[in-house]
């Protein structure tokens, strides 16, 4: 029998990076992904002992916290965990979500114009901050929205969305640019 | 309208979804309580308790709202 050996494609975006005007979309990598669901009370215990196994405490509501890895709230009493493989964590539900996901991010100065074209959230500096992350609608998909960098917008969705979610970003990078 | 999540803030209508009215489940065996709760709803003109969940985040609410103006006068966490 033939050797396997296994390739992990990206999602089907379809070509990226793109630029239009001053905002270019890229397609990111954050490396494998958990989600942690503390059980019922546990939060607390579930945040020290993340805490003592990857320096990185369960951040607060809309926020998140980098390290060795990195970890953003995901909604009620969920938060993910990227770039590292996840601890055991006995008061939790933890659920491998490396390849449910797909990853943009937007880079640019007119992040926050391009944004406030498809999502009901304020996403300029001011308002939304780095280590701002926040659950919100894009174009009739839940979408995960995080400050990377002052010019950087981190989006994730679904993974079967990825080519629904870069048309509509690229579409909305056009209309800035063509003001 | 806008409805204001405990956790994420003061959202858009579209990233909620209604969950019909917000009514107080009757104990014990089936009778006219339970007929009322399955069946019979008000059609308030004025203040309205409903349940409302904010999807992208997967809360439930409960909202108070007066549907001649869809003033929202509290929301909050259906577990609380
Ligand atoms: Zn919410």
């Amino acid at each position: 029998m033939a050797d396997l050996t296994l390739i992990a494609s990206t999602p089907a975006t379809g070509t990226l990076p793109v630029t239009r005007g001053t905002m270019t979309l890229s397609q990111a990598d954050p490396g494998p992904l958990t989600s942690i669901a503390p059980y019922k009370g546990q939060a607390g215990a579930v945040s020290d002992a993340l805490q003592a196994a990857t320096g990185l405490a369960l951040p607060g509501v809309g926020t998140c916290a980098t390290g060795k890895g990195a970890i953003q709230w995901f909604g009620r009493d969920l938060w993910l965990l990227s770039d590292m493989a996840a601890p055991d964590l006995p008061g939790a539900a933890l659920t491998d979500q490396t390849d449910a996901w797909v990853t943009l991010d937007l880079t640019g100065p007119q992040g926050a114009e391009v944004m406030a074209r498809r999502v009901p959230m304020d996403l300029r500096l001011a308002a939304f901050p780095e280590g701002a992350t926040a659950r919100t609608e894009m174009h009739g998909m839940m979408v995960s929205v995080t400050r990377t960098g002052p010019d950087a917008l981190r989006i994730m969705a679904f993974r079967s969305m990825a080519k629904t979610l870069a048309h509509a970003m690229i579409e909305a990078m056009e209309n800035v640019a063509a003001l | 309208m806008r409805l204001t999540c405990p956790h994420c803030g003061t959202r858009d209508l579209r990233e909620f979804t209604y969950g019909g009215a917000a009514l107080e489940r009757p104990t014990g065996d089936w009778g006219p309580a339970w007929d009322a709760y399955v069946h019979l709803r008000e059609n308030p003109a004025g203040a309205s308790f409903e349940w409302w969940q904010h999807d992208v985040c997967a809360t439930w609410l409960k909202v108070d709202r007066d549907t001649r103006t869809h003033v929202i006068s509290q929301v909050t966490e259906a577990r609380a």
